[in-house]
C-alpha cells in the first residue's frame, strides 16, 4: 500500500448524523466497510466522497469503535481461530480492559456495532468480557449482575437442576 | 404496556440477539452453561436446550464426526457428547501437565484395576498374579506418601484366587460387590466390608477364566475361558444358567450391550450373542490378519484393539467397521467413552498410552511419553478424572489431574515471568 493510499481518509455517518473523519488504514478492521468499498467501486478514489452511513451505529458508540480500531490497526493479523482449541477468555490486553471498563449497555452497542461492522477482534474482545462476567458465577449471581429476572417457577428450577444432575459428578 | 415490560427486562436480553448471546456462550466451559447458565432464565435456558446447537458444535468446535449409530442410540444427548469430548481435551491437553504417583503392594503383575466412586469418595480395585486383590483410597494417594495414618492400601484380601487373578468386574446395582475370574478356573464374587474383603460366592468354569461383566438387564454375569467357553452365571445361585462354545481356540476379549454379549478369542472370531437365544450367534466377524486383544462398548458403537496396532470401530449391531487407525505395532487395550477413545499400545520400543477424539474419524488429543514399566491393563474414571495402570512390575501407576490450586500458582508464576519481561 502506497502513503499516499494509507493516509486516504473514509466518512462514516453515525445513525445520528455525526460525521467521522477516519483514515482508511484504521478502518480497514471493519469487513463490512471493505466489501462496501469493494462492491461500490470507492476504494481507488482519490476523494473520499460521500459519508457512509452506519446504520444502528449511534456517534457515541462509532466514536468509540473507531478509537479501538485506532489502537489496533498496526496489530498483526490473528492467525485464523479455526482449530478445535478451545477458546480463552484471560488474554485480553490491559489495553482492552480498561477501554471495555463501560457501563453494561455501552457494551453491548459495541458488541452490536462490532458485529455490524464486522470487527472480529473488537467482537470477541467485547464477547469475552461479558463472559468472564458470566464465568464462575452462580445462576442468581450472574441474574444479579445483568439484572435478569428469575422466571422460572421453583418446579422448573427443581426440574432443569434434576436433567441436569449428570454434569456435576 | 410495552414500556413497563421493558423495564423489568435486562440490557443484555433486550439489546443482544440469540446468535450474539450464543457467541458469548462459546467463550464459557460448556460444564457451566449446563449447569450453571441454563438456570439463569427461560431465554438462556431455551437456548442451551437445543440440541442442534450443540450437535453443530461438536462438528464444528471439536470437529468431531459421530457416528450415526451412536447418534440414534437412546442414550445419545447431544449436551452430554460435547460436554464429555470438551472434558476430555481438556483433561488430556498435555500428558506431562498431572500429578503421576505409583503405588506398590503387589509383588506381581497387576493384570487388572477398576477406578469406582462410592459416596462421593474414590477408590481403585487391583488384581494381581500374586492371588491378591487390594482396595486403594485415591484421597490418600492424593493427599500424601504411604504412611501410618494415610495408608494407600485400605482393604485387602492375601489369598483371594489359588491362581492370577485376570479380571475384575463392579457390581452395576451394589457398591460393596464385584467379580473377580482367575488361572484357578473359578469366578468369585466379592462384599468390599468395613475392615475386609469378604468372598461371598464362587463357581467353577472348567478352564482359567478370563474376563467377566455384568449382564445388565438380568440378573447375571458372563466370563469368558480359555478353553473356548463362554458362561453366563446367576449371581444369585451363583450357578452356571448358559453358555456358548462358538470360539475355536481361547476367549480374551468381552463386551455387554443391554441382552447382547460380544467375545473375541484368539481364534480370530469376533461373536455376537443374545443372551435370550444363546444357541446361535447373532453374527460372527473373522479377521484373517489378527485377533482382537480388547473390546469396549459405548451407545451401539464397539471399540476394539487388534493385535496388529489398529484400533476399529464396529457398529454394535451390524459388526461393520465404521474406522480404523493405526496406534502401535500390537494394541494391549481400548476403553471408549462419550467424550474419546482411549488406547494403550506397544509401539516399536514400549508402550505408549494415548487418547483420541470418539466417532468416526478420530484424531490423537494426546499421546504419553514412553512409559517406563510394561502395561498390564489400565481403567479411567471420567468423573474424577483419574487414570489408573496397572504393570508387569507389580507397580500401579495413579495419573491424576493436577489440583486446581496448582494450576492458579503456575498461571501467576507464568505471568509474575510475562511482567518482568
Amino acid at each position: 500500500m502506497t502513503d499516499a493510499a494509507q493516509e486516504r481518509s473514509i466518512k462514516l455517518l453515525s445513525s445520528d448524523n455525526e460525521t467521522f473523519q477516519v483514515p482508511r488504514n484504521v478502518i480497514r478492521l471493519s469487513n463490512t466497510i471493505n466489501t462496501l468499498l469493494q462492491d461500490l467501486g470507492l476504494d481507488d478514489e482519490e476523494d473520499a466522497g460521500d459519508a457512509i452511513p452506519v446504520q444502528n451505529v449511534t456517534s457515541t458508540i462509532l466514536k468509540k469503535v473507531i478509537a479501538w480500531c485506532q489502537h489496533h490497526h498496526e496489530d498483526p493479523v490473528a492467525a485464523d481461530d479455526s482449530d478445535s482449541r478451545e477458546k480463552r477468555t484471560d488474554d485480553i490486553s490491559s489495553w482492552d480492559v480498561e477501554f471495555l471498563k463501560v457501563d453494561q449497555g455501552t457494551l453491548f452497542e459495541l458488541i452490536l456495532a462490532a458485529n455490524y461492522l464486522d470487527i472480529k477482534g473488537l467482537l470477541d474482545v467485547s464477547c469475552k468480557t461479558v463472559a468472564n462476567m458470566i464465568k464462575g458465577k452462580s445462576p442468581e449471581e450472574i441474574r444479579r449482575t445483568f439484572n435478569i429476572k428469575n422466571d422460572f417457577t421453583p418446579e422448573e428450577e427443581e426440574q432443569i437442576r434434576k436433567e441436569n444432575a449428570w454434569c456435576e459428578d | 404496556m410495552i414500556d413497563s415490560e421493558e423495564a423489568t427486562t435486562s440490557e443484555i436480553e433486550r439489546l443482544l440477539p440469540n446468535e450474539i448471546i450464543l457467541y458469548i456462550f462459546s467463550f464459557i466451559p460448556p460444564k457451566e452453561l449446563v449447569s450453571k447458565v441454563t438456570l439463569v432464565c427461560h431465554k438462556f435456558n431455551k437456548l442451551l436446550e437445543n440440541r442442534e446447537y450443540w450437535k453443530g458444535k461438536i462438528k464444528s468446535r471439536q470437529n468431531v464426526h459421530l457416528a450415526d449409530c451412536e447418534l440414534k442410540h437412546s442414550d445419545f444427548d447431544a449436551r452430554k457428547s460435547y460436554v464429555a469430548i470438551y472434558e476430555q481435551k481438556e483433561r488430556w491437553n498435555n500428558w506431562e501437565n498431572q500429578t503421576l504417583k505409583t503405588a506398590f503392594g503387589h509383588s506381581a503383575t497387576v493384570d487388572s484395576v477398576v477406578l469406582f466412586n462410592k459416596n462421593s469418595k474414590r477408590f481403585c480395585l487391583s488384581g494381581s498374579r500374586d492371588r491378591s486383590i487390594r482396595l486403594w483410597d485415591i484421597e490418600n494417594i492424593e493427599r500424601n506418601e504411604d504412611i501410618d495414618g494415610n495408608r494407600w492400601t485400605i482393604g485387602i484380601n492375601d489369598n483371594a484366587h489359588q491362581g492370577w487373578i485376570w479380571n475384575i468386574a463392579k457390581d452395576r446395582e451394589n457398591d460393596d460387590v464385584f467379580y473377580t475370574t482367575s488361572w484357578d478356573s473359578t469366578v468369585k464374587s466379592w462384599e468390599i466390608t468395613e475392615s475386609t474383603i469378604r468372598e461371598k460366592q464362587n463357581v467353577r468354569v472348567g478352564s482359567a477364566a478370563q474376563c467377566v461383566s455384568c449382564l445388565p438387564e438380568t440378573n447375571e454375569i458372563v466370563c469368558t475361558t480359555f478353553a473356548k467357553r463362554v458362561a453366563v452365571i446367576d449371581k444369585r445361585s451363583f450357578a452356571i444358567s448358559g453358555e456358548y462354545n462358538v470360539h475355536k481356540r481361547a476367549v480374551i476379549a468381552l463386551a455387554v450391550q443391554g441382552n447382547i454379549i460380544y467375545t473375541s478369542g484368539e481364534d480370530r472370531l469376533l461373536v455376537m450373542v443374545d443372551r435370550r437365544n444363546m444357541s446361535k450367534p447373532i453374527l460372527l466377524n473373522y479377521c484373517p490378519n489378527a485377533y482382537k486383544s480388547y473390546l469396549s462398548i459405548h451407545n451401539n458403537q464397539l471399540l476394539t484393539a487388534t493385535s496388529d496396532g489398529n484400533v476399529s470401530i464396529f457398529s454394535a449391531q451390524k459388526l461393520s467397521i465404521l474406522n480404523t487407525y493405526k496406534v502401535g505395532i500390537f494394541t494391549r487395550q481400548v476403553i471408549i467413552y462419550r467424550g474419546a477413545h482411549l488406547v494403550m499400545a506397544k509401539q516399536n520400543r514400549g508402550f505408549k498410552f494415548s487418547v483420541h477424539t470418539p466417532g468416526i474419524r478420530s484424531s490423537p488429543i494426546c499421546e504419553s511419553s514412553e512409559l517406563a514399566t510394561e502395561p498390564a491393563k489400565f481403567d479411567y474414571l471420567p468423573s474424577s478424572r483419574t487414570l489408573a495402570i496397572g504393570n508387569g512390575d507389580s507397580s500401579i501407576v495413579f495419573c491424576l489431574p493436577r489440583g486446581s490450586e496448582e494450576q492458579e500458582e503456575e498461571i501467576e508464576v507464568q505471568e509474575s515471568q510475562e511482567n518482568n519481561v
